[in-house]
């Protein structure tokens, strides 16, 4: 079936409107499957989402950019909530000073390692270069991975995919990685977390405690402000 | 509460027009969250509703970025060759990224700032 042979489609196609709402619809229908599966990192209502979009886009014939006149409401939402962060931050000042000289060297370690061994597995594996840079902001929150992304010339579409892959492999595997290691501290989970798989991380962290959370946040914000400088400014003079 | 909605879009531009005009190596937004965390401490507490605004942002967080994921649909053809590779690369850097964070964390804490109870799992 075409779906441009149907008749109320002309009228759809026209109002940029219908976007949006597919965008949401198909959210909060992934919600509801994330829920009823427990909220089990594989049902990620991000994945979910994104594979529906892509294969209704994909099945009817409609083209990203037609898609995205509706869906950039959304899209522009991106940026202020970035700046929320500074608030979880803030509100969890104190901890934070306490296990400051723990928590410095652990986020640049953290950072460093996560972007270099990307760019280093990338290169033995072949990648071509606009995939390896890429790859450099792929544990950073998606807002920022792409706004990094686009500064360096990698593929800011591609950087939101990775992104929610690698977020979605950090919540699942976090708690066994950190059973087999030994890890009892939760400032240390919820850091490892917050760094490596962002967002989708933070949210599998607050699952755990409310101190794993409250430093998957922080490792989230300050990674994203260093991939941010190490790819600026390293980066560019390197590649 | 449209108040601190006005805010933060408005630290958002700030940020953005800053990094532009003074040519920052960090995007616009990250800005705007470092200007943020300059103000927050002038702030009082729950000022004009912007826990709620902050909180209703970051519930969403992962709804956000829907749209332009959807773009992997302009480079399919980038990456179904290439999908073995590069799911195997974001494993491997991954797990390696992890064990280092938490390990460098809780070496150092140890000494530094030991654990109190409710930071130590059972």
């Amino acid at each position: 079936m075409n779906i441009e042979q149907l008749p109320f489609w002309v009228y759809l196609e026209r109002n940029p409107l219908i976007w949006l709402l597919v965008t949401l619809a198909a959210y909060v229908l992934a919600q509801s499957l994330y829920r009823r599966a427990r909220c089990s990192a594989w049902f990620n209502p991000v994945a979910t989402t994104v594979c529906l979009l892509v294969l209704f886009l994909s099945l009817t014939g409609v083209p990203y950019e037609d898609y995205f006149a509706g869906a950039q409401f959304i899209h522009v939402m991106l940026g202020p909530a970035v700046v929320c962060l500074a608030l979880p931050i803030w509100q969890n000042r104190r901890s934070l000073r306490r296990s400051l000289p723990a928590l410095l060297p652990a986020l640049l370690a953290g950072s460093l390692v996560s972007v270099l061994s990307a760019l280093g597995l990338a290169w033995l594996f072949g990648l071509d270069r606009s995939l390896l840079l890429t790859l450099v902001p792929k544990s950073v929150t998606a807002p920022v991975a792409m706004g990094i992304a686009q500064d360096i010339g990698g593929i800011p579409e591609l950087a939101a995919v990775i992104c929610a892959v690698t977020g979605i492999f950090g919540a699942v595997l976090a708690l066994p990685l950190m059973q087999r290691l030994r890890i009892r501290d939760r400032r240390a989970r919820g850091l490892a977390l917050g760094v490596n798989a962002h967002g989708i991380g933070t949210a599998a962290a607050f699952q755990q405690h409310s101190v794993t959370g409250v430093y998957s946040s922080i490792g989230m914000a300050i990674n994203a402000v260093l991939t941010a400088v190490l790819a600026g400014t390293l980066l560019m003079a390197w590649i | 509460m449209l108040v601190a909605l006005t805010l933060i879009i408005g630290l958002q531009v700030l940020g953005t027009l800053m990094v532009e005009l003074l040519a920052m190596p960090i995007p616009g937004p990250v800005l705007g969250m470092l200007l943020f965390l300059l103000l927050l401490p002038l702030l009082p507490r729950d000022w004009s509703g912007l826990d709620q605004v902050t909180r209703f942002f970051l519930a969403n967080l992962s709804l956000l970025f829907v749209p332009a994921a959807v773009g992997i649909v302009r480079h399919l053809d980038l990456v179904s060759p290439i999908l073995l590779q590069l799911l195997v690369v974001l494993l491997l850097s991954l797990l390696i990224g992890m064990a280092v964070t938490a390990w460098v964390f809780a070496v150092l804490a140890r000494r530094l700032a030991p654990a109190r109870d409710e930071e130590l799992e059972p």
